[in-house]
């Protein structure tokens, strides 16, 4: 089994023009938090500088610090004399290591402030718009693939933020004061000590770049290794069946060892990286003690001044390892943002007309040879007819002859190819989706449950439904017998997807839930799951005190559930072939005729 | 552990890497001294060149090292990885209806990370962490005892402050990874339920949970970026401390003639290089937690004893011919004890002889079927093929002498051409042709843009659920067995090419025993031996015409599907 690649492997440009002006906005929002994460970058410069420079004059005064009054001092009793001068020093570095860990603190929790608050917003944005996305998006997009986006994508990006910009700033405005601070002590030992520096830049930005192929190797054999797992651990029965565990293996080991190949490249370059840069870091230090040596002789330098070149060489180089480091996170988090962003430009549902329903005509709606296809094919073709307030219709037909698709259509769930739908006589392209979908429930065929209690699911959490409302609209259509027998009635909590219940219990829960919204239209896709003969009657007489005395539009797959409706159409194909009333329809002997025998042969029961 | 040697080196290198760390400073030292005591120029270039030449010695034993104990990590991580595959290979199919993919795949990602993790960068700090401790007191010892005792007070508190950051760290890091899932969660159950979601007008109260979570998600991740982002300044802050203190009681020490400066600047170093490996302190701390977490939740895994496998009294047969016999077979998944799938089912079934299975959904059909590969841990001396218990046959030859078509019709994303080879890789393009040409699929899989080398899936072409079933029939037909289950295989087919298919297939089935699960009757018309199950029972047996004479659920299913076929021809 060979898996080919993954969109999660590339890797993003560094900088990318069109996706930094995409950036901007998030950035302005926060723009005094990266102010707060800026500012203690430079106020940090001197106190970082200082301890060495402090420390550096303590042992210069230790050379000449034999003063008259040490003489004084009994020999058992070392401390004074020289003591407030070094008790002056170390109070000085006291207050220089104090606030630079102070300013230190304030950068790096401004930072992560800054990079979660951007995540929040961005979260909150993506989901909203996947709130906006049509129908047909979920069509093809994986739900996995949405939460990588808001989680793991978001998560990366945030990356660039927290320790991305503001660090490749710090770091970069680092090496510059260092730099400038060793050409300040002596020019040619500064010469002489950085000239190792553009070398080791280039040994760094080579084994960064090989370090980088590498790793780019292993997300593709990581994401290949979990791409067979996941194959393998939902085609289990296939591969037992077939025999196929050994040679299985033996692809899987072989992805898997071409993994730990991959590792072991990325590792030789990063621990030769790490290594090298300590090593230049200490064959600085020689040269400078090398060269130091000499100048101290001359007289030009101090040892404590030789000390503070060292260590500010120290500070000096440790950005060198970072900023190789953060330009891979920027890399890793722009593909992220690259990601994000196509999520992002997937256009929304075109903008609804936004009025309301004509009052006193809500509850009339009319198809106006309305055709429809999901892909190239047409599942409806020039569908009209028209149901006036208070009637209920019924849609039979075989499996795809395009009776849900009336009912989604309806709610504008998808829009019309051909034709016009009109509620209250009114294009439904010119009413505001909400309203639409608001004055309509849907029971859908597979009822869906969210996670929360029983009352939350039927009220929606809509605050306009009291529990008593809920109460009612339970007990109208027997929801109540299930809930009342729960441990904690109303209050039970529904667990993902609502598997503490029974396909018929999830059903009523649905029907009471429709029936609490209060709608002026009701709109029943009937479930086809097969149920006990009880259940099956219980939901039988719950449809009907559902859909009593309100304009209804049922799919039905029981015709025993809808013999009493005003009128039945009969779709075959996406047409629309019969149409009458249940004993109208019998008569003709066509193909509601035929449905009915169907279902009357199923439902005879032997004569034991 | 057969990686011991590996790991045995690793420390070996890395006590000298620490044993090259602790020469650094001393050979500063040793310079200065020169420098200081005006040793002249020779005696300061040796100097210098001693310390060139340990810093080449350290770098080269820091690469040797880390790779070494780096790769180890690798190699472990790679045998856990191959140990798990193999290890859920051997469960039984009741294993994976019980543990959902996403939690095993869970496991195996994030929980083999962990582990590996500490594998590598924890191991390596537990054991370098306090040798290089031990190395630098050690050292500093020998240079200045009262100053070393002074100056390490600091370091006290911070191995404190690291163990208790670290706990803080872990806490505060489970609470924003639960948090994530949670509204990870969030996000899955708007998606998919996006139809009620749509049709209730309920986005913005999906919006404002998702806030609520979102919220939520923020305030954890701040706690623990707070924890982060205070963890480095008081880290850096305490070995600040014990530079004053060098500085201070140094300053003392020189006055009273025990050390020299080029000493006090030689502690300076050490305690700066000791900064680090203290700061990765919390941080190895985490990691081992995580790993020990993550290796319990992996044995769970590798602990699972697979039930199905070969047994000690296995019987040795060479060959199968067909035979099956099931005596009183009863059922119970795991979990789900209190409604048996299975309720004391008996039939005997002759090599070369066809068994149609009909009966509702949940009836038990793929149940019975499944129990004859072993794919489902049965009782013994429940299902015999030639007269043996098929719990004492050699499994490889018992699954290899069945072909099955499962009902999920599941297809590998691979090649067409691989997937029906998945069961003999190495047939002939002409056998794969062949069996292809049988399951009624061949021609339209050379219309395909790449034949037969075509991708399946998601980058490849999509297939019908008919053209699906029919590529897994052709996986199935390229065997050769004693035994073929089509487990409801041509349920996405139309009537008309169901028939033309079983048609073709009747002279293949001559002389193996077959068994099809169907749910249209036309398709088990003709079988040798019908079955009807309703709720785990066998409620009905015999032939086509002694089922319709008895005018039971076969004939009335039967009634129905033809006025059915008749409503589809009346196009």
């Amino acid at each position: 089994m060979s898996m080919g690649h993954h969109e999660e492997e590339q890797l993003g440009k560094v900088y990318d023009r069109d996706l930094v002006r995409r950036l901007w906005p998030y950035m302005w929002h926060h723009k005094a938090m990266i102010g707060a994460a800026l500012l203690p970058i430079p106020l940090r410069l001197p106190v970082l500088a200082a301890p060495a420079v402090l420390f550096g004059a303590g042992l210069d005064y230790l050379v000449g610090g034999e003063g008259a009054a040490l003489e004084r001092l009994p020999d058992w009793l070392p401390l004074p004399g020289f003591l407030p001068m070094l008790a002056a020093l170390a109070l000085l570095m006291l207050f220089a290591t104090t606030t630079s860990a102070g300013l230190e603190l304030l950068r790096a929790i401004s930072t992560a402030l800054l990079g979660q608050r951007v995540m929040r917003e961005l979260r909150q944005d993506l989901f909203a718009h996947v709130q906006r996305l049509p129908m047909k998006f979920f069509d093809h997009y994986p739900v996995g693939r949405l939460v990588t986006r808001l989680s793991n994508d978001v998560e990366s990006l945030g990356e660039a933020f927290s320790s991305g910009i503001v660090m490749l700033f710090a770091d970069l405005l680092l090496m510059g004061f260092f730099a400038y601070l060793l050409f300040q002590i002596d020019v040619t030992l500064a010469l002489v000590s950085m000239s190792i520096v553009p070398v080791l830049t280039i040994v760094a930005v080579l084994l960064r770049w090989k370090a980088r192929e590498a790793f780019r190797t292993v997300r593709v054999r990581i994401a290949q290794i979990n791409g067979h797992l996941q194959e393998t651990i939902s085609g289990m029965k296939v591969v037992q069946l077939f025999a196929r565990e050994e040679r299985n293996l033996r692809d899987f080991s072989r992805t898997n060892a071409e993994h730990r190949r991959a590792w072991f490249r990325s590792i030789n370059y990063e621990s030769m990286l790490t290594a090298i840069i300590e090593l230049a870091q200490n064959l600085t230090v020689a040269a400078i003690l090398w060269f130091g040596a000499g100048l101290l002789d001359a007289g030009t330098l101090s040892l404590g001044t030789l000390f503070i070149f060292v260590d500010w060489m120290r500070l000096f180089f440790r950005p060198v390892n970072d900023l190789a480091a953060r330009y891979s996170t920027m890399q890793s988090s722009m593909a992220s943002f690259e990601r994000i962003t196509e999520l992002m430009e997937t256009p929304a549902e075109p903008d609804d007309g936004g009025q309301g329903l004509p009052a006193g005509r809500e509850g009339e709606v009319e198809f106006d040879n309305v055709s429809f296809g999901y892909g190239n094919e047409r599942v409806l073709k020039n569908v009209s007819f028209r149901v006036a307030p208070g009637e209920r219709v019924a849609f039979v037909g075989a499996t795809g002859a395009g009776k849900t698709t009336v009912l989604k259509l309806l709610q504008r769930l998808y829009s019309v190819t051909e034709g016009t739908i009109r509620v209250g006589g009114r294009d439904i392209r010119e009413i505001s989706r909400t309203e639409l979908r608001r004055r309509m429930a849907f029971v859908l065929q597979d009822v869906f449950l969210f996670r929360g209690g029983v009352e939350e699911n039927i009220s929606l959490g809509r605050p306009e439904i009291s529990l008593d409302d809920v109460k009612q609209a339970a007990a109208t259509v027997y929801a109540d017998r299930v809930i009342e027998r729960l441990p904690l009635g109303y209050q039970e909590p529904v667990l993902e997807q609502g598997v503490n219940f029974s396909a018929g219990e999830r059903q009523l829960l649905a029907f009471a839930r429709a029936l609490a919204q209060r709608p002026e239209i009701l709109l029943l896709d009937e479930a086809t799951a097969s149920v006990d003969t009880e259940t099956e009657a219980l939901l039988q007489e719950a449809v009907h005190r559902l859909i009593a005395g309100k304009t209804s539009m049922v799919v039905a797959h029981r015709l025993s559930t809808i013999q009493d409706v005003d009128r039945i159409y009969v779709l075959h194909h996406g047409e629309i072939r019969e149409v009458g009333s249940h004993e109208e329809l019998l008569e003709l002997r066509g193909l509601y005729w035929r449905l009915y025998q169907i279902q009357y042969a199923a439902q005879e029961r032997p004569a034991a | 552990m057969q990686y011991r040697g590996r790991y045995v080196l690793g420390l070996l290198l890395t006590l000298a890497y620490t044993g090259c760390f602790q020469l650094i400073p001393l050979s500063v030292r040793a310079v200065v001294q020169r420098i200081q005591a005006q040793a002249g120029a020779s005696a300061i270039l040796d100097g210098t060149l001693v310390l060139v030449a340990v810093a080449c010695a350290l770098a080269l034993t820091r690469i040797s090292s880390r790779i070494v104990l780096f790769r180890a990590g690798r190699h472990v991580e790679f045998q856990l990885r191959n140990d798990l595959f193999d290890h859920l290979q051997r469960l039984p199919q009741s294993y994976f209806a019980v543990n959902r993919t996403g939690d095993l795949m869970s496991r195996a990602v994030n929980d083999i990370n962990s582990v590996r993790m500490f594998l590598g960068m924890g191991l390596l700090n537990m054991v370098q962490t306090p040798i290089l401790y031990l190395g630098a007191i050690a050292v500093m010892f020998t240079i200045d005892a009262p100053l070393t005792l002074c100056v390490l007070v600091p370091y006290l508190l911070l191995i404190g402050i690291g163990r208790v950051f670290g706990r803080r760290m872990h806490q505060a890091n489970l609470g924003a990874q639960e948090q994530l899932g949670w509204l990870s969660a969030v996000a899955q159950q708007n998606a998919a339920g996006v139809l009620v979601v749509r049709a209730y007008g309920l986005e913005s109260r999906e919006e404002e949970r998702f806030g609520v979570e979102n919220d939520e998600l923020y305030e954890r991740q701040v706690r623990l970026a707070k924890i982060n982002s205070s963890m480095m300044p008081v880290m850096t802050f305490l070995p600040a401390l014990s530079m004053i203190l060098v500085l201070l009681a140094g300053g003392a020490r020189v006055q009273a003639g025990a050390v020299e400066q080029a000493d006090l600047w030689a502690f300076y170093t050490y305690l700066f290089m000791l900064g680090f490996p203290t700061t990765m302190l919390g941080f190895v701390i985490s990691i081992t937690q995580r790993a020990r977490a993550g290796m319990s939740r992996l044995n769970d895994i590798l602990n699972t004893v697979p039930a199905i496998r070969d047994r000690a009294d296995r019987v040795e047969v060479q060959d199968l011919a067909g035979r099956v016999e099931v005596r009183d077979l009863s059922f119970r998944f795991p979990g789900r004890e209190a409604e048996p799938a299975l309720r004391g089912l008996s039939f005997r079934v002759e090599p070369g002889q066809t068994v149609g299975i009909v009966g509702p959904v949940g009836a038990g059909k793929t149940t019975l079927v499944s129990a004859i590969p072993r794919l489902l841990d049965i009782e013994d001396d429940r299902v015999f093929v030639d007269s043996v218990d098929v719990n004492r046959l050699p499994l490889n030859l018992l699954r290899s002498s069945i072909a099955m078509v499962p009902q999920d019709s599941f297809l590998f994303s691979t090649t067409v051409h691989d997937n029906i080879a998945f069961g003999k890789p190495d047939a002939e393009l002409a056998e794969i042709r062949a069996a292809a040409e049988r399951a009624g699929i061949c021609d339209e899989i050379d219309a395909f843009p790449n034949g037969f080398e075509t991708l399946v899936g998601e980058r490849g072409v999509t297939l019908s659920g008919g053209q699906r079933q029919r590529i897994a029939l052709a996986r199935a037909l390229l065997l050769d067995p004693a035994i073929l289950i089509l487990d409801d295989s041509l349920s996405s087919v139309d009537a008309a090419t169901e028939e033309r298919i079983l048609k073709e297939l009747r002279h293949v089935r001559e002389g193996l025993t077959s068994f099809i699960v169907a749910h249209r009757v036309s398709a088990v018309r003709d079988a040798d031996l019908i079955l009807v199950l309703e709720d785990g029972l066998l409620v009905e047996q015999g032939r086509h015409q002694e089922l319709i004479q008895r005018d039971g659920f076969y004939a009335r299913i039967r009634r129905q599907q033809e006025i059915e076929a008749e409503i589809e021809s009346d196009l």
